[in-house]
């Protein structure tokens, strides 16, 4: 455990949950706006999902059982936020979030004034362009929040195997991307 | 693959956000969340406060209620007389009309 789990961890002992959230706030402000941001795309809806992640979070202080590290749990609530928000943007469009293709996910990124467009060119967003929201999760989680496999699937929900499986065919395409 | 610090990685792959967003939107946030905890509290203290009073009268009107005779009693005109009434007041004078409401109407029924 680490300077910042322990301090947490005194406070939540003491149920002194504001000085929870501050420390949370301290460690986790900006992994959890850019875990939010690459899954919502857009930065005002990240910024939304943020504070109800922040909402959620405060609010489930004082139940917080301590059965996963305060990362893991503040993670699997924003990405818990991300995906519901965007069913519920996506819930006129398609059936759910897995049918997004790489068109919404090109056109979401052109459509935010906080996102460089000349980037899209470059292999990364090419080869990410063309793989499943679910591939591309895993990609971000591993490459941008360095997250482990481990963590990514306590956060997700999904098979570690099968995460470090898409992440490594992921790696080989852009890595075929670098060479071609 | 290369290790980057994760807000080059982010820019590297175009990803911006606005000027002191990190410092401003977590200062923000917090207030926010403060605000909202202590409207909750503020709710609740009130609650706490006047949950007694507020049971003690619901009570005391329930008492009332269903211990005075002919509290419940409904004093809802009847349909036979409502038609006497109304053919009765078509006949009445406009400037009439005020003395005879109260005195078959008003008076009669309380």
């Amino acid at each position: 455990m680490n300077d910042s789990e322990q301090l947490l961890q005194n406070c939540l002992s003491a149920k002194d949950y504001k000085g929870a959230i501050n420390k949370i706030a301290d460690v986790y402000h900006k992994p959890l706006y850019w875990h939010i941001r690459k899954i919502v795309k857009n930065h005002d809806d990240a910024n939304d999902v943020l504070q109800n992640t922040y909402i959620k979070i405060f609010k489930g202080l004082p139940s917080f059982q301590q059965r996963s590290s305060v990362k893991n749990w503040a993670y699997r609530i924003a990405y818990n936020e991300s995906i519901n928000f965007i069913n519920r943007e996506q819930k006129k469009k398609y059936e759910s979030i897995s049918e997004m293709n790489g068109e919404d996910y090109f056109s979401k990124l052109k459509a935010d004034v906080y996102f460089d467009t000349s980037t899209l060119e470059s292999r990364l967003h090419t080869v990410l362009r063309g793989l499943s929201e679910k591939k591309r999760q895993i990609f971000n989680m591993k490459y941008f929040d360095e997250l482990k496999f481990e963590e990514i699937a306590k956060i997700t929900g999904w098979n570690t195997n099968s995460i470090k499986t898409a992440f490594y065919a992921t790696k080989q395409k852009i890595e075929r991307q670098l060479i071609a | 693959m290369m290790k980057i610090e994760t807000n080059d990685k982010h820019e590297k792959h175009g990803y911006k956000v606005p000027e002191n967003y990190f410092e401003q939107s977590k200062k923000e946030m917090l207030s926010q969340l403060y605000e909202e905890e202590n409207r909750e509290n503020k709710y609740i203290y009130l609650l706490k406060k006047t949950w007694k009073p507020l049971a003690i009268a619901a009570s005391l009107a329930l008492i009332v209620t269903l211990t005075i005779p002919g509290s419940l009693k409904n004093n809802v005109i009847s349909d036979e007389d409502y038609q006497a009434l109304f053919i009765e007041s078509i006949n009445i004078e406009e400037e009439d009309f005020d003395d005879w409401y109260v005195e078959k109407y008003v008076l009669e029924n309380n």
